[in-house]
């Protein structure tokens, strides 16, 4: 009778600490073990736009598998859903809405056509996080949250600097789309960039037009950049949305070199796209996402991805660096398809594939100095001005 | 006469009854056909798809939603229709009627509700019989086919308000391309604020009853009044029309003109109703050409076209949720059917009548 009320004793210690250590024990593996739900909702154009959205789909592919582009970006505990709105658009506050009320723990929005709609439902949902791509708003922005915003003026600070290296006419151009401050930071880095590693440089500038069309005229795009070919100038940058394939034509026509824009377009004419400067949504979604997953997220704010966390750069791909990729080269004239780096699969006719030029466009020696430029500029020895007015031949850059 | 009446009621149950469910029915199936191709049970698909619609009245109230604009550009056809014109211009007459009641909104902002609601609406409709009124009155003097210059007209349309908007109506420090927002007054009460089984805070709004009564509106004007006897005959026979002293001219422009004021008021659902309460041209596009096919499928019956709106925002919306549930279904799926719907009932309608008028040979 002792013995077994003694026995029962220990039986019901020993059992209740295994009951609460095991308890104790779930409840920290639920913890670490949770999976986190990430919704994105694409712009007007969604999947296959070879675009931003895109773009925005590898940074959860990324965040899914591990990215094999830059080695630090890991596989994270999530999965993902996304929402085409279809036309017409009415459906992004709707499928935002929709992905909040079932308790996602990030929703994303791509473009800046999600500010207003995103900024209503963080305040409606205060325990999901958002996320917009090109957040157009800069006050009263809600604690949960974050606007996704490129150092637009130093990456073409970037792209400036090769282009003064390219250039043998010295004089080199800039074609932008809707003349506005948005634009004016890409004309203002490609100058300061340019002059910067030559002051002697003569710049063109124009663009397209005043109003949001200027984003869509591929052939007043066409006009403007052969009018500067026509004048001495060897090397366009173009900041002009669809209107730059028209800037990339007369390139390929006139036989000079532009510089495209936003997404990789070496591949819009093989020879005569020196690079594009890039802005890197995918590793902007990449690192939201895994600023959610490590509880680091934080909201209320526009952040700025620039050079140093790879946000915007320029590309290297097959197209500007033949000789660095002859297997690439290879797969290209075989089958006609080619992985991209920041442009995923893409299919190349074969008429553009004879265009494949036999040298690198971008020498060693070019890629070296502008790496030596960006680690300058991420180190702070400079800052790059964002408007075209405070740009000059004799101090392009602020110290 | 009795087996004249019957011939009229077996055909107007073929053409407008049995032919637009045919051409649903099919178009589900061939819609269930690729789905199944993708590897997703199409039954699990469509019921999920149901249920997003149907399961809450949340639900009911997102598919009203995007029903209702659909009914106002599908009605621009089809009014047209009636004296025998095609109004392929819905998509410009929506913008430039969008742009006009937006215009009233933000600007008289000290006008109460429902005051200056009712002139939104009224201005929505002028923007929109303006724009209709001039390919009426350029094929009346000039003889140019309404084809073509509606369908010019929408590029038209579409230049003009992105440069007034952009130009005259828009802060530059916005980023987004859209007007100032209307003032209370003219907001739309959402449907729980009239009908109290709907959920609060539902973005279906008093547009939708707007619709019904037009409707029903229009059913009079057509049927009961010399205006809508004339514009009927027009439609019918123009000759026989003038022979009988209608002033046609004058009718296709007026027709033109309503049924553009239709188109106009399209975007009220969206501007007025909760919501942004600003005109944003890019939230819009392709309402007023999808409703081409909402007034075949309603087959020109205002009536109809209520039915047509619904299953299109119930396809809208649908196709929305679905993307939750069935990742690899793309939403594209939706447009397929929509397509569909519109290639077999031209076809079920074109042997419809082969078939009545076989019967009618025979005695």
């Amino acid at each position: 009778m002792r013995l077994n009320r003694k026995f029962l004793v220990t039986i019901s210690v020993v059992l209740s600490i295994a009951l609460v250590s095991g308890f104790v024990f779930t409840s920290f593996a639920q913890d670490s073990d949770k999976t986190y739900r990430i919704g994105l909702v694409f712009d007007v154009g969604g999947k296959g736009d070879k675009s931003f959205n895109d773009s925005a789909y590898r940074g959860l592919e990324w965040a899914k598998n591990g990215s094999d582009e830059f080695e630090n970006f890991e596989a994270l505990p999530i999965n993902f859903t996304t929402i085409e709105p279809g036309s017409g658009g009415a459906g992004r506050a709707d499928a935002m809405r929709m992905m909040a009320s079932q308790g996602f723990d990030l929703v994303i929005g791509v473009g800046f056509l999600f500010t207003d709609a995103a900024t209503d439902l963080a305040r409606n949902f205060p325990n999901v996080n958002f996320a917009v791509v090109d957040y157009a708003q800069f006050e009263n922005i809600p604690s949960n949250l974050r606007g996704l915003s490129f150092a637009e003026h130093e990456g073409s600070f970037l792209v400036g600097a090769l282009a003064a290296m390219k250039s043998e006419t010295r004089k080199i151009g800039f074609v932008g789309g809707q003349k506005s401050p948005l634009i004016g930071k890409f004309e203002a880095g490609f100058k300061s960039g340019a002059w910067y590693v030559n002051p002697d440089l003569e710049i063109s500038v124009n663009y397209v037009g005043t109003t949001g069309e200027a984003f869509a005229n591929p052939a007043k795009g066409k006009e403007i950049a052969k009018a500067m070919y026509s004048n001495d100038v060897d090397v366009i940058y173009h900041a002009a949305g669809l209107s730059g394939s028209g800037v990339i034509e007369a390139a390929a026509e006139t036989g000079n070199y532009a510089i495209g824009v936003d997404s990789d377009q070496d591949y819009m004419a093989p020879g005569h796209v020196l690079t594009s400067m890039l802005k890197r949504v995918d590793v902007s979604v990449y690192q939201t996402i895994r600023d959610v997953v490590e509880g680091d997220f934080e909201g209320g704010t526009v952040k700025s991805f620039g050079p140093e966390d790879n946000g915007v750069g320029y590309a290297v791909d097959v197209f500007n660096r033949v000789e660095e990729f002859p297997e690439l080269v290879e797969q290209l004239e075989n089958e006609g398809i080619v992985k991209l780096p920041a442009l995923g699969e893409t299919q190349i006719s074969p008429k553009r594939i004879d265009q494949l030029p036999s040298e690198n466009l971008l020498t060693d020696s070019m890629l070296a100095r502008v790496e030596e430029l960006k680690s300058q500029l991420v180190d702070g020895e400079f800052t790059v001005p964002s408007d075209p007015e405070e740009v000059s031949a004799e101090e392009p850059v602020k110290r | 006469m009795n087996s004249e009446r019957r011939k009229e009621l077996l055909f107007n149950v073929l053409m407008n009854g049995v032919a637009p469910l045919v051409a649903i029915m099919i178009a589900f199936a061939i819609g269930g056909i690729v789905i199944t191709s993708l590897g997703t049970n199409p039954f699990a698909f469509f019921s999920r798809m149901f249920s997003l619609n149907f399961g809450t009245l949340r639900g009911v109230s997102q598919m009203i939603y995007r029903a209702t604009p659909y009914f106002f550009t599908a009605m621009a056809l089809s009014f047209a229709f009636k004296a025998g014109l095609f109004n392929i211009g819905a998509e410009g007459q929506m913008f430039i009627g969008g742009l006009a009641l937006a215009w009233v909104g933000f600007t008289f902002t000290w006008l109460p509700f429902p005051i200056l609601f009712v002139l939104c609406l009224i201005a929505g409709f002028l923007g929109g019989a303006l724009w209709g009124a001039i390919p009426g009155y350029l094929k009346v003097k000039r003889g140019a086919h309404e084809v073509i210059t509606t369908i010019m007209m929408n590029f038209i349309a579409i230049a003009l308000v992105q440069y007034l908007v952009q130009n005259h109506f828009m802060n530059p420090n916005w980023g987004i391309p859209h007007t100032p927002t209307v003032a209370e007054g003219a907001y739309a009460p959402s449907l729980d604020k009239v009908i109290p089984w709907f959920p609060a805070g539902t973005r279906a709004n008093i547009m939708f009853l707007v619709a019904i009564i037009l409707a029903g509106l229009t059913l009079v004007l057509l049927d009961r009044t010399k205006l809508g006897y004339e514009i009927r005959a027009t439609g019918l026979n123009p000759n026989s029309a003038e022979y009988a002293g209608i002033d046609i001219s004058s009718r296709t422009v007026m027709t033109m003109a309503i049924s553009g004021g239709f188109a106009g008021m399209a975007t009220a659902n969206f501007i007025l109703g909760p919501g942004s309460h600003y005109f944003l041209k890019s939230e819009y596009g392709g309402i007023g050409f999808s409703g081409i096919a909402v007034g075949l499928l309603g087959r020109n019956n205002p009536l109809g076209i209520i039915l047509a709106a619904v299953l299109f925002g119930f396809l809208e919306n649908g196709a929305l949720g679905v993307q939750l549930y069935f990742p690899n279904v793309p939403r594209q799926i939706v447009e397929i059917m929509q397509a569909i719907i519109l290639i077999v009932l031209v076809i079920v309608l074109e042997l419809a009548r082969k078939f009545l008028k076989r019967l009618q040979k025979r005695g």
